[in-house]
């Protein structure tokens, strides 16, 4: 058989092009699924006879001369949490298991395969999304393809780990408090949270719905935008859509970051990171030619009002399943959202305050610059059983720490494109490109830039044995 | 909190909310649960200070045209 296209660009265009079977595809992808996928833990459901169902579909669209869109043939897959019509919703839990299979596909599965895309397997995650690593309780741990020792972290860890394994193009995760970023960065693949708001939630299983988005993993800038460019658009079964239309990402110019004001965050930043997120930071922001840095608004504040957010909102979510079933979650998730629902209402709404001050304050640092770089993790991927980490010197618990980055930009809405970097020090690990609200394509200017620029910003895959 | 305040009674708290929502623990899980709250209360530390002028809390969670 000839070598197939990895990259869903290339995929879809030979695809269109009538030059590549869909269906021959899906069987490739489908085959290493079985066996990647499976040896890195990484799927849940594996679908092949949907697959190559809507393989085949494809197929008979190009044979009618008709085009089945920009993702034609492209095989991907979704976090857990998404509904696909058919199967149950697991959501990373046992006690969804028992659930009756999704009547219809949650929104993300409907517009990526409307645009030509071939969903073929659903992916591991931590339960419920109350995680940074990936390390479930119920199904195991996902293995890191750079070194099978390590987590992926999470909780979009499957859908992040299929993409760097090189088993699929694409795939779609969520991201509460960063569960894109997190595991972006810990494989080393590109990973965009989307502006909250911009693309639509729905059938998606939530965790904090004031937090909550939904969003692309690839291992290149162009199939990134082609994910997002697909997720775009209207969908009344979300109704905190934004009415904004959308801005579909264009490739057709050069990139170009000419005239863009980017500054590097400062202080809370800074500290604590390893040698090789230091390395990483350094290295994008030398390719960008940053000199200027800038004070990101509390972000020490806004982190911490995240986690209370995240544990009333997730344990009223919860309640009722915690009165029923509470011995069925992993203990770590049951403590925290019990530990939600225990809140006082004060410090629940002390937070949300926060949020809208500091929203605003972020306003005004992006009447400064136009985008910001973070490192995204403190460290690359630790070993899997590690409760805890090492930084400079200082023993910190590994899990809540992966988003002591992610989590103050994600509570202010705003968009980030993580960047994957490799310095030479061996694993990968990630950077963020922060913007205002809405500013994706500025963002992607910048990612395609640094991807364009040197080899350390382009994701390889690794070999498995 | 002033420094005169009583000091926060994670127990206290988690007893009176989980009997409110009807939720009954094993005594190692409410002991894990009081060390969550605990944790929490950190984190509320971090931004209870940040206070807001008469109305300004109603401008910024309910503005009619937000």
């Amino acid at each position: 058989m000839p070598e197939l296209p990895q990259d869903a660009a290339g995929i879809a265009r030979a695809v269109r092009a009538g030059q590549l079977d869909p269906v021959a595809v899906a069987e490739a992808a489908l085959s290493g699924l079985e066996s990647g996928g499976r040896q890195l833990n990484l799927v849940n459901a594996i679908l092949a006879d949907h697959a190559l169902g809507k393989a085949r579909a494809v197929r008979e669209q190009i044979a009618r001369g008709e085009d089945p869109g920009p993702l034609a043939g492209v095989p991907f897959g979704v976090k857990n949490l998404f509904d696909v019509q058919g199967i149950t919703t697991l959501a990373g839990s046992i006690i969804e298991a028992d659930n009756p299979p999704a009547e219809e596909d949650a929104s993300a599965v409907q517009k990526l395969e409307a645009a030509g895309g071939v969903l073929c397997c659903t992916q591991q995650m931590d339960e419920y999304a109350y995680g940074f690593s990936t390390e479930n309780a119920h199904y195991g741990p996902c293995h890191n393809p750079h070194d099978t020792t390590r987590i992926t972290g999470g909780s979009s860890g499957g859908s992040a780990a299929c993409v760097a394994a090189g088993l699929l193009p694409l795939s779609i995760g969520s991201d509460t408090n960063g569960s894109i970023r997190v595991p972006s960065s810990l494989c080393g693949v590109y990973g965009l949270r989307p502006t909250y708001g911009r693309v639509s939630r729905a059938g998606a299983f939530p965790f904090a719905e004031t937090l909550d988005c939904i969003g692309p993993f690839a291992r290149s800038t162009a199939d990134l935008a082609l994910a997002y460019n697909a997720l775009l658009g209207p969908d009344s079964r979300d109704p905190v859509l934004s009415p904004r239309p959308p801005e579909p990402i264009e490739f057709s110019a050069a990139s170009d970051i000419s005239g863009l004001r980017i500054a590097r965050l400062g202080g809370y930043f800074t500290s604590p990171l390893d040698e090789t997120a230091t390395a990483a930071i350094n290295a994008v922001a030398d390719a960008l030619g940053v000199t200027r840095e800038a004070d990101f608004p509390e972000p020490a504040a806004a982190r911490s009002a995240a986690f209370l957010t995240s544990a009333c909102e997730g344990g009223r979510l919860h309640l009722d399943k915690l009165r029923r079933r509470a011995a069925d979650y992993d203990f770590a998730v049951r403590r925290r959202l019990i530990a939600g629902t225990c809140l006082p209402a004060g410090w629940y709404l002390q937070a949300q305050l926060l949020r809208k001050k500091l929203q605003a304050e972020a306003r005004k640092l992006f009447g400064q610059f136009d985008v910001l770089l973070a490192p995204a993790t403190p460290v690359t991927a630790p070993p899997i059983g590690e409760p805890d980490m090492v930084v400079g010197g200082v023993k910190m618990n590994a899990r809540a720490n992966l988003g002591i980055f992610t989590q103050p930009v994600s509570f202010l809405s705003l968009p980030v494109i993580t960047v994957p970097c490799r310095t030479g020090h061996g694993m990968p690990v990630g950077v963020q490109l922060i913007g205002a609200p809405f500013t994706e394509p500025l963002l992607f200017r910048v990612a395609r830039f640094l991807e364009s620029h040197a080899a350390e910003f382009r994701p390889t895959i690794p070999a498995l044995s | 909190m002033s420094d005169d305040s009583p000091p926060f009674d994670a127990e206290g708290l988690a007893r009176a909310a989980l009997q409110a929502h009807g939720l009954a623990l094993p005594e190692e899980d409410f002991a894990e649960v009081v060390k969550n709250l605990n944790l929490l209360r950190t984190h509320y530390a971090n931004f209870e200070h940040f206070t807001f002028k008469p109305h300004e809390e109603m401008a910024l969670l309910y503005r009619a045209d937000a």
